[in-house]
């Protein structure tokens, strides 16, 4: 089996007013089904954009995105993606919203008992009828992992999920994470600015130069899961990647 | 505790309106004015009406009935035709610039100057329809072009990338994302058409409706009547604004704002 | 220091003088009087102002006036109990009413009759589906508003008649154009409001003023009391140019009708159906302006009067000093 996702000197610009911002430059990439892969770089470098052109939400400039040997389309291919931002809708209910993904791409008779279960598989089993108003930052991303989960997608990209929770919520679901991803053994596309989180987590990190984004530096991370945080291995992968940021960080 | 404070509002509230009432009896009777009658003439007047119908037979309710049916077919025109529009004009900018400079010159002319036109070009029901129409269009659309404005990237984004269609988008995030905006839209458009009609009422030549009753005793210088008429517009006002009001917190329990 | 002495004497300056201009009103009056004078939207009723008025005979008694238009009867009251007429052409109905509840009121200005402008002048038109009067039950029939002499006189029609019909109140000039649409089966409506749609949209006279109520009083000149306890001398001058214009009207019809064809723009056809239906008289008729008051106090247009009180109050609104 080839490669899940390939870039092929992936360039991307934005146009704002008159000025032309490139993003993306010459960018070229692969991962393998099943993979665990995070990417981390300099903040503002354009990891969401990278984000976003494997799923097909944007098209890019120049070279090209394959999946599966075809262009990104989410219409074709599923994919479950967790924005970094709160993206459950708050006028529906936890349960609901679990739902509105199966509501696209399935047919409507099971989903009821298939997001109840997923809801379950994250730890929420109880709080069907909640309104995300409701419940914590952790809990929502939980719906969210819950909602692109139930899909069965091909492929998950997750865009700094963790950001914004506070340190101790993080490392849970990060372990959570790690557990599901193994149960189901999905391709996992994961950004972050947070070389631990990444360390902690995946197969192999692409770390991204400063903006226009192009690949530095791909890292595999040969340690066994469950990692230990404070083991002389980890710090070093954890001293390397840094140092290739703090390398983008002071060329600036 | 809640349930106290509200019965202490409430309490506070009545005696308010006691006082109230009280001083304008008091005014009434110091003016001794023919045409400035005080509370308790436009009770009796309310009896009188209410039961014995006015000049031509019509009963109080009958009036208000008429004006509150022109009203809400009026305001069901607008929703229709407002709310869709304005979810087009909102997802699509191209069409926004395109019928700006038609709609926004409309948009500030009173529902009142069209009165005359309507009088000239529609007869019965369609005359005030059209009124409430103009009267409420507009707030509806705003609201739900602003509405559809607001609708969160994320979202949609999130819903693209499980392969959702255009409609699917439409239905399922944009438009109920703007139904706050909207549903305020309602409100407001609601309220206005209700001025409209009894300024229609009161130029159209239906025998029936508030509008009306205040005109015809205005022309006998009954003013307990007009009074009468004058309020019962105000607390059919109120009501109206108030069931919209409890729909959308009913409806929004997502949105905490509107709960506060 | 200086230039405050210099601000304060300017200002000092300009009061001063000011009020000179202001005063020499009083010191030199004018020697014509303005007086405002309220009347009804297209009513060939008042063909006695405007006949006074091309004539010159309000200038030649030294009065200016200044008109002022209503769409209808009650409309035109409202404004007169306020004091802001001190003449007007209106229906003797809406008067009497006004006068009966503004009465109780030292504030209010009270219309008194002093001339009679016209008898008779309004006519029911209708449309092919009303061939006799019978016909009217269950019909929709306009009206020039509630209060007005055109409602009464249908009110008492019907009344009389045991007929029950729907009244559509609306101003006066949309009653040939709704009855023209149809929302409207036919309509009460004074001169030439029933002539135009005669004319224009093939309705036909149902029933004219003489009639519903012959020789019933139409519209008087009244004058405020409150006016007329303080320029009696204008009254009687005002009264004497609408006598001598009604006059002139009766002794000139081809005058008359080339006048009220240039007042209201329409064809000779159309004012010779509209002038047949007005008889044009300065003296007023107390006897069915009292008929007229009972009716009210039945119909519940007037609630401050008794039936025994119409004499008195009939007497004492109409003053017949000044024809």
């Amino acid at each position: 089996m080839g490669p899940e996702i390939v870039l092929e000197s992936v360039g991307k610009t934005f146009k704002s007013g008159k000025d032309t911002i490139e993003v993306i430059r010459n960018l070229s990439l692969s991962v393998d089904d099943g993979k665990f892969l995070c990417v981390v770089g300099p903040s503002g470098c354009g990891k969401t954009t990278l984000l976003k052109l494997m799923c097909g939400l944007l098209q890019p400039s120049s070279g090209r995105v394959l999946v599966k040997g075809n262009p990104p389309d989410p219409k074709r291919n599923r994919f479950g993606v967790i924005f970094q931002e709160d993206s459950l809708l708050p006028w529906r209910n936890v349960l609901a919203n679990v739902k509105f993904g199966l509501e696209i791409t399935r047919n409507k008779t099971d989903i009821d008992d298939l997001a109840r279960e997923f809801l379950s598989l994250v730890g929420l089993k109880g709080f069907e009828e909640y309104y995300p108003h409701q419940i914590s930052g952790g809990m929502k991303k939980r719906v969210a992992i819950a909602r692109a989960m139930a899909v069965d997608p091909e492929i998950i990209l997750m865009d700094e999920p963790f950001a914004d929770l506070d340190a101790q919520t993080r490392q849970i679901l990060q372990k959570e994470l790690l557990a599901v991803w193994s149960k189901f053994n999905k391709t996992v596309i994961f950004i972050t600015h947070n070389v631990d989180e990444a360390v902690f987590l995946a197969q192999e990190i692409v770390v991204l130069t400063k903006r226009p984004a192009t690949v530095k530096a791909v890292v595999k991370v040969n340690l066994e899961y469950p990692r230990a945080r404070l083991s002389p291995p980890f710090i070093s992968y954890r001293e390397k990647i840094l140092g290739y940021l703090h390398e983008e960080i002071t060329a600036l | 505790m809640k349930h106290a404070d509200r019965a202490k509002s409430l309490l506070l509230g009545l005696f308010s309106l006691i006082v109230f009432l009280f001083l304008w009896q008091l005014l009434a009777v110091w003016m001794n004015s023919p045409f400035l009658p005080g509370p308790y003439s436009v009770l009796t007047a309310f009896f009188r009406i209410s039961t014995a119908g006015d000049i031509d037979g019509y009963t109080l309710s009958s009036h208000a009935m008429t004006s509150i049916y022109r009203v809400l077919l009026g305001f069901l025109f607008a929703g229709m035709t407002a709310i869709p529009l304005g979810i087009f004009m909102g997802l699509k900018p191209s069409v926004n610039s395109v019928s700006s400079p038609i709609i926004e010159p409309i948009r500030f002319i009173p529902p009142i100057a069209w009165i005359p036109l309507a009088i000239i070009l529609l007869g019965g029901i369609t005359r005030y329809v059209f009124l409430i129409w103009i009267g409420a269009f507009f707030p509806i659309l705003l609201n739900t072009i602003a509405g559809v404005k607001r609708t969160s990237a994320v979202l949609v984004d999130m819903a693209k990338t499980f392969g959702a269609d255009s409609r699917t988008i439409t239905f399922k995030i944009v438009f109920p994302s703007a139904l706050p905006e909207v549903m305020s839209g309602l409100r407001v458009g609601l309220g206005v058409g209700w001025m409209c009609i009894v300024a229609a009422e009161m130029i159209g030549g239906d025998p029936v409706g508030l509008g009306r009753l205040i005109i015809k005793y205005a022309n006998l210088y009954q003013m307990d009547v007009v009074i009468l008429g004058m309020v019962t517009i105000g607390i059919i006002g109120l009501i109206l604004n108030y069931a919209i009001l409890s729909t959308e917190r009913r409806l929004f329990k997502w949105r905490v704002e509107v709960r506060a | 220091m200086a230039s405050k002495i210099l601000i304060v004497s300017v200002i000092a300056l300009i009061v001063i003088v000011g009020a000179g201009i202001y005063f020499s009103g009083f010191l030199f009056p004018q020697q014509t009087a303005t007086v405002r004078v309220g009347h009804l939207t297209g009513d060939l009723h008042h063909l006695a102002l405007f006949v006074a008025r091309n004539q010159g005979y309000f200038e030649q008694s030294g009065i200016k006036i200044e008109l002022k238009e209503y769409a209808n009867g009650p409309l035109l009251m409202q404004d007169f109990l306020a004091g802001e007429l001190d003449f007007a052409y209106v229906g003797a109905p809406p008067a009497i009413s006004a006068r009966a509840k503004g009465m109780s009121d030292p504030n209010a200005h009270l219309p008194v009759v002093i001339a009679s402008v016209n008898l008779e002048g309004s006519a029911i038109v209708v449309d092919g589906s009303i061939e006799s009067p019978e016909d009217l039950s269950g019909k929709i029939i306009g009206t020039p508003g509630t209060g007005t002499i055109q409602d009464i006189l249908l009110s008492m029609y019907i009344r009389d008649h045991n007929l029950t019909l729907t009244k559509s109140p609306m101003s006066i000039s949309y009653l040939p154009i709704e009855f023209s649409k149809g929302t409207i089966n036919g309509f009460i409506g004074w001169e030439p409001a029933p002539s135009i749609a005669v004319v224009q949209s093939g309705a036909h006279v149902l029933l004219t003023s003489k009639d519903l109520f012959e020789n019933h009083q139409c519209c008087v000149l009244v004058v405020s009391n409150k006016f007329l306890a303080s320029h009696q001398d204008l009254v009687s001058k005002f009264a004497a140019a609408h006598k001598l214009a009604n006059n002139y009207i009766i002794n000139n019809p081809a005058y008359a009708k080339q006048l009220a064809m240039n007042i209201t723009g329409h064809s000779s056809q159309l004012i010779d159906l509209a002038l047949s239906h007005i008889v044009y008289t300065s003296t007023p008729d107390p006897v069915s302006m009292k008929t007229f008051l009972h009716a009210m106090i039945d119909l519940n247009v007037v609630t401050t009067l008794t039936h025994e009180q119409v004499d008195d109050f009939i007497n004492a609104f109409i003053d017949t000093r000044f024809i």
